[in-house]
Order: C-alpha cells, then structure tokens, then sequence
C-alpha cells in the first residue's frame, strides 16, 4: 500500500501575517486591552502568510453559528472539490476509481458530510464507502493516512481518498480575548488536502511516479490529557482550547513514541532519512526537533509551510507531504516517518519507504 | 412530447444585474441608457454621430469569477456565467436533474469582441505578441462551454448565432429539445458584450443607429440605442417541475422560425408573418391567435422595423392586430445583438408571472400609421394568457416565441 | 528584494487580485491559488514585462515564485540568439 498522490487547495483570498494581525486589532478595537500583545503573539507564530475562503472584511459580517457553519459547508465542498482533482490528477485516475472516503475536520460540521456532497459533483461510484470523521483534529492527517491505509489493507486491489478540510477562520470567536484565542487567531488558517492511498495490488502500485509505501502505523493516546487541547462548545460555535503544555507534551513522549515504533519495526532512528511533520506551530517544532535530536534543516517543509500557509489543522502535515511528493522525493529505499498530534491527546505515526 | 416550463431566470443587464433588480426597472421605467463615457481606445474626438448606449454599469466580474477564468473569459462569456449561475441556482437545475440530461443553449452574435479588437489592434499598430488565450477569449462559444464548466453540465452544450435573434433562437430550441425528450432540463438564454469602438463605428457606418435614443414605435423615432448583457432561462419539463415542486414562472408554448430570403438589412413583413404563425402553430392550440394579450415587440426603433413589424402584426392578427399590447423593452435595456432575444423572453416572462405589461420608455407620440396599442407611460395591468416574444435579425432572419401564463 | 523578483511578484499579485506583501518567493502556486488558466495569463505578462519567452518544457516546471524569478533571470542573462 501506497501514498500515491496527494493534492492541496487553498483559497484565493491571502494575506501578510502583519494585514492579518492589523485587522483583527481593528476588529476588535473595543475589545483588546493591549493590541500589542495580540501583535507579538501573531509575530512569533512563525507564520508570515495565510489563505483564507473571504476578504478579512467579510468575517465580522459572519455573526453566530449558524451563518459561520452556512458559510463552512458552502467554501468546503469547493475547496474539497479542488483538492480532490488535483490529487486525483497527480494519481491519474478518476473519482470513479475510487472504493472509499475518508473525510476528516474538526472546524465546521454538516450531515449529509462533506463526502457526500462532493459524490453528488464528481463521478465516485454509488457504491462508495465513506467514513467522515470529525474531532481528531491535527492528528487527523497522519491518522487519517493510518486508517486508509488499514483499510487497503483488506482491500489490496483498490484505492481509497483521503480528505481533509479545515477552515478555522470560521471558528474565530468574537468574544473570546484570551491568550488561546489570540494564539489561534494567529496560527491557524484555511487549506484542504487530498491524498490517493492505493493498495499494494491497484494498478497505481506499479508506476514509476513517486509513492512511498505504507510500511506501518502506530496510534499513542496520552491519558487524561483532555484539557491540552480541543474545542468548549458555546452557542457562537467552537471556542479554542490551547494549553501552554502542548511543547511539554510532545517533548515527553514522542521520542519513546518513535523509538518504540521503530523497533517493533527492526529500525532504529538512524535509518530514517526525513520526517514529515505536522506543521503545529514554531513551539511544537522545536519540541519535536529537540526531542528527536534532529539536525538542523531536518523539519525544513514542516517550517516552510507553516510559514507560507500557518497551520491548517489536519491539512497541514498532507501539505508537507505534497512537498516531499513533488518537490524532494526520498532516495528510493530510504524510510520517513509522517506524524501528528492532535487532541486527546495523542500522536499517530507512520512508517513509509520511498 | 413534454410541456415546458420556466422555473428560473438569471440576467446581467443595463437595467439590473439581477433579475430582481430588472423587475424594479421595468415596473419603474428606469432606462438603462446613457451618454457612454469617453472610449479609451478612440481619438478625442470618436467619429460617432450618437452618444448614447445602454451598458451593464458596475458590473465587477471578480465578485464571481476565479482569476484564472476571468483571464479566459471575455465579458460576454463573463455575462453569461454569471446569468447562467442565477438561473441555474433559482430552479435547482443542476441538483434535480443529472448533468448530461441538461443543455446548455446560448445565443452569441459576435463572440469575444472586445478581446478580439484589443489583441487585434496590439498586432497591427505594434507587431505584439498576442495573448495565448485569445483564441478561447474570441470564440463564439466561450459563454456556454464557461458555464457548462462553471455548473458541470455534461449535455448538449452548444451556441447559435443569428444576430439579433440569437438569444430567441436559442431559448426556441433549447424548449424543443426538452419538449421531444431529448433533454430534461436546459439553460437558455443570449449573451453579449459588442460596445466596443470598433463595433460603435461599425453602427454608426450603417446610419440606424439614434442620435439621442431609441423611441419604438414613436412618431419621431430615429434609430436603436446599442447595449449589451445577458439572460438566462432556467427549462424544464412540467413533470419534472411539479414533481419537485419547483416555482413555475411561465409555460414555454410555442416556437417558430423564418426567413425573409429578401435582403440583407432590410426586412420584409411576410418573413415575419411566417414566423409568428410558426410559432402560433406550434402550440398546437386551434385559436392560439385569439389568446395573444401582449407581443413584446422587436421593436428597435428604427423606421423600417418597426414598420414592418407593425404590418406583420396586422396581417397575422387582422382587426386584433390594433388592440393587442405592444412594448419594446429596448426603449429601456438597449438593442444587445444576440442577448437581446433573451433580455425580452424574460421580461415576457415576468409580464405573465405578474400580469403587469411594461411600457415602451421615451415615447411622447405613438407612430399613429403603425395603428397599434403601443404602452408607453407606465405598466399597464392586463389579464393575459398568451404573450408573443419577437425577434427579426439582420439577414433577414426571425423568430418568435410562444410564452403562456402559469396558472398552478 | 531585486527588481526581477519585485516585478514578477507584482505581475502575479495584479494577475491574481493579491497585495503584493502577501506572496513571498517561497510561495508556491498552489498556496497562491493559481490555477492553469492563471499560469497562462501570468507567464504571458511575464514574458510581456521581460521581453522574454519562456520554454514550453518550461511552463510544466514552475511550481514557486522563486522558480519564475529564477527562470526570468537565466533568460535575460543568456544573449538571444
């Protein structure tokens, strides 16, 4: 089983992390004891620019959860939509060669799914299987990754698509002027992936294109951790929960995660040649380099895109696979690890060799 | 053989991007035409006897559009999508019927001419390169294969081209095609984007154009007022409208075509007659002529239509022909080429949703020898069933439009 | 930033309704939201504003920003032929 293609979209409005900060002081001019501070903190997400599905000057336009949510379902499916083409293009085949949907997000909710209304637009086949899922969150690209492939895994002959879709600029809240929230405002921005994941018999096997193969997963829940971080639901919708523990986290378990993983593997962590990691933010890099004792440059797609595009939840670490995919492929035969953390909370990890 | 019927309309035009704001200026009487702002492309002084034409002001396609296909689109096209997308999205089109079961029929006369004489004109004064997307910019087609793309409609997707019936044209074959079976659903309408200045001298070469501003129908009426835009039509057969139980707007009746095979400007009254008859016949009802209550004229202002048009009022309708309601809306949304058939057929088809005629605008004296009740003034209220909806292109081509009042 | 890479980001801001501030030479094409029509329309007005032309081969290669900076420059450094 394989990573055969992957896909990113990201909407046309974008902005200077600066125009961003400056619009959300704007905004909130009666409301920000020290606008400064919501400046610093913007300035040291490592961010720099960040795409978003309306012009800044809409989103105060957008009151409450219902409107909010409207608008998520209405700029998802596009969006989706786009990512999905451009992943199943890369793989070249059609939605109709497609046998399931996983469709991950944790930033807006609808039913009938995302999913499903993009197999009323593309030709999926009527037989379809999906599986939406919501709340994992950052972890969700790697664990996504992970389910999609158990499934391949029973189903070696065909191909499944992964999904993911996140667009928190529709989870800004108003009310909220706490440190989480003006963190979050800062980080995290709108994007979706796609990702063909094909089983080791599917005719995609056999192409010359780069696909890394799917050597193994391994899922980490981290007991009575709930409060690191997640969603409060309030009748405005989802309100950030970010605790200043999530470095502390990651720096605690990741490397005895890793080691584990890869030794139940017959690996040991020199013959892993890169790591895809999920672009959380500059703190949980640093964490994971510091754990790992990574060398310098080592996460470089994972700063890089944080940089770029900030972090799009799920997306993001799909996003820096897309990079290795099409940008620096692996030596062939060389190992990576994909991984993410997200709330629970808990890490996925995934073996692959290119 | 299956009824048809309207259950969605869409419109870019001089009197209102929408058709909501459209209905206002039509119950208003708010013309669309005005003195055109100097042309960046002309000499200081442009050559033109006329200055005024009616034109779709601000109209921002980048509300709509992505950057890749406003790069690719003409404005024409760019009307066209956007028409198409409010009609498609009124009816539901697209998510009650499957995409290769909808046609796409749109009507164009000159295709992307704004494109085409600024590409042009870079390669004769300047030897440039031209831009690689001219050719899909250019073309006559650009509108409907931009909006079957825009809303994935996979059936007969084609655009005709018969001048200043084009828009008629288009909606009388997309309604046969849904008629016969051989679509369940079709988008149909005209879509013109021609004020450019190589087009406004063209015009003004050919001397029809007034030197004020078109007055259908009046005593002292000097020519037509040049304009530009788009309508759309959403169709569908009445099964599936009542099935899902879909707002219907008016019932599509009838559809007939002509040739005058006289002359290349200008038109004769028999090739009118024939076509009014055509379509008279093809609603398959016996005294379809005694049900006419309203023709929305061609009417472009000029001597020779609408006298001709007046004869051939007349000699289908004998003493009727002098008491049935006529208007021509061009007296307030201009003469658009190939989108004015489409502009008219919705304006008929809001007059019948709302049994209210709109008034031909700028009229102070009705031509008295064309012995027709022309409205001028205001709406006129009137219980009509069946309302005619007539095109007589240059080349001497024609055809008419058949619209019945939805009483559900 | 040069004059080259200044040029091409605001021919690819004008060309896709951005301010300029918001696209580095790191952007890639897809984070820009470049489609292919818009890569047509901005390889056109690059070769406009550079009096160059780009490769056909070329065109499939461009994923950055940087890439078109890049390709701008090996173009006018080489004499035409």
């Amino acid at each position: 089983m394989r990573i055969s293609a992957v896909g990113t979209a990201y909407p046309q409005y974008r902005y200077s992390q600066s125009q961003i900060s400056q619009a959300l002081i704007e905004r909130w001019a009666d409301k920000l004891e020290e606008p400064r501070l919501l400046q610093r903190l913007h300035a040291n997400c490592g961010v720099n620019f960040r795409n978003f599905v309306f012009p800044l000057e809409v989103y105060p336009t957008l009151v409450g959860f219902g409107p909010n949510n409207d608008a998520w379902i209405k700029a998802a499916v596009e969006l989706g939509e786009t990512a999905i083409l451009r992943a199943l293009d890369r793989a070249g085949i059609t939605a109709a060669d497609i046998s399931a949907i996983f469709f991950a997000t944790v930033t807006g909710i609808a039913s009938p799914t995302i999913d499903a209304r993009l197999i009323n637009r593309l030709p999926f086949p009527v037989n379809v299987k999906r599986t939406p899922i919501f709340g994992l969150g950052c972890v969700a690209g790697a664990a996504g990754i992970a389910r999609a492939s158990d499934y391949v895994r029973a189903f070696p002959k065909e191909n499944v698509l992964l999904l993911s879709v996140e667009l928190c600029s529709l989870t800004w809240q108003d009310d909220d002027q706490s440190i989480a929230n003006l963190i979050s405002t800062g980080l995290f921005a709108d994007g979706a992936a796609a990702v063909v994941i094909s089983g080791s018999e599917s005719p995609l096997a056999t192409r010359q294109r780069p696909a890394p193969r799917i050597l193994a997963t391994r899922s980490t829940f981290y007991r009575n951790t709930e409060k690191v971080m997640g969603w409060d639901i309030s009748s405005n919708g989802f309100k950030i929960v970010l605790s200043p523990d999530v470095p502390k986290v990651v720096e605690e378990n990741l490397l005895g995660n890793v080691q584990g993983f890869l030794q139940d593997n017959g690996l040991q962590q020199s013959d892993i040649s890169t790591y895809i990691f999920h672009s959380g933010g500059p703190k949980v890099l640093e964490a994971m380099e510091q754990s790992l004792s990574l060398p310098p440059n080592a996460l470089a797609p994972s700063w890089k895109s944080l940089s770029e595009v900030g972090n799009l939840s799920a997306a993001s670490v799909l996003a820096v696979m897309e990079d290795y995919l099409e940008v620096h492929p692996g030596e062939p035969g060389s190992y990576s690890i994909l991984a993410a953390m997200g709330p629970a909370f808990c890490s996925e990890l995934v073996l692959l060799q290119w | 053989m299956h009824r048809v019927v309207v259950t969605g309309m869409g419109c870019v035009t001089p009197i209102g991007s929408s058709v909501a704001a459209m209905e206002e200026s039509l119950a208003a009487g708010t013309s669309g035409i005005s003195a055109f702002p100097p042309i960046a492309e002309a000499p200081a002084s442009p050559g033109l006897r006329f200055t005024q034409t009616a034109r779709v002001d601000g109209f921002d396609a980048r509300e709509y559009l992505s950057s890749g296909t406003l790069s690719a689109a003409d404005r024409t096209a760019q009307f066209a999508i956007v028409a198409s997308r409010q009609a498609a999205l009124q009816s539901q089109l697209t998510q009650h019927h499957a995409p290769q079961r909808i046609a796409v029929v749109l009507g164009c006369s000159t295709g992307g001419r704004s494109s085409e004489e600024a590409e042009t004109a870079k390669l004769y004064t300047r030897d440039a390169r031209l831009h690689p997307l001219s050719v899909v910019r250019t073309m006559a087609n650009a509108g409907a294969s931009h909006t079957s793309i825009d809303l994935g409609i996979t059936g007969p997707v084609f655009t005709l081209s018969t001048a200043c019936a084009s828009g008629t044209h288009a909606i009388g074959m997309a309604f046969h095609m849904v008629r016969s079976g051989m679509v369940s659903a079709a988008l149909a309408g005209g879509h013109e984007a021609p004020l450019t200045f190589g087009f406004l001298r063209a015009w003004d070469s050919m001397r029809v154009v007034s030197a004020s501003r078109c007055r259908p129908f009046a005593a002292d009426r000097d020519g037509m007022t040049l304009g530009e835009g788009a309508a759309v039509l959403a169709l569908e057969t009445l099964e599936s409208a009542q099935a899902r139980k879909a707002t219907i707007f008016a019932e599509v009746v009838g559809f007939g075509m002509s040739a005058d095979a006289h002359h290349i400007t200008n038109p004769a009254a028999s090739g009118a007659v024939a076509a009014i008859h055509a379509a008279l016949a093809d609603t398959g009802l016996p005294d379809a002529a005694d049900r006419v209550g309203y023709i929305n004229a061609h009417g472009t202002g000029t001597q020779a239509n609408d006298a001709t048009e007046a004869t051939a009022i007349h000699q289908v309708f004998a003493e009727r022909g002098a008491r049935i309601p006529v208007s021509s809306t061009k007296s307030l949304h201009g003469h658009s080429i190939g989108a004015t058939g489409a502009i008219e057929a919705l304006a008929t088809v809001l007059s019948l949703h709302h049994q209210t005629l709109p008034a031909t605008a700028g009229v102070t004296a009705v031509d008295a020898t064309l012995n027709l009740d022309v409205i001028t003034g205001a709406p006129r209220k009137a219980a009509v069933e069946l309302a005619l909806s007539n095109s007589l292109a240059f080349g001497g081509i024609n055809a008419v439009l058949a619209l019945a009042a939805w009483r559900g | 930033m040069d004059d080259i890479a200044q040029r091409c980001i605001d021919i690819i801001a004008k060309s896709k309704g951005l301010d300029p501030q918001s696209i580095s030479l790191e952007s890639s094409f897809d984070s820009l939201a470049i489609d292919s029509l818009d890569k047509i329309n901005i390889s056109f007005e690059v070769e406009e504003a550079f009096n160059i032309e780009i490769p056909d081969d070329a065109l499939g290669s461009l994923k950055t920003v940087g890439d078109v900076v890049d390709g701008v420059r090996r173009l006018t450094s080489e004499p035409t032929a």
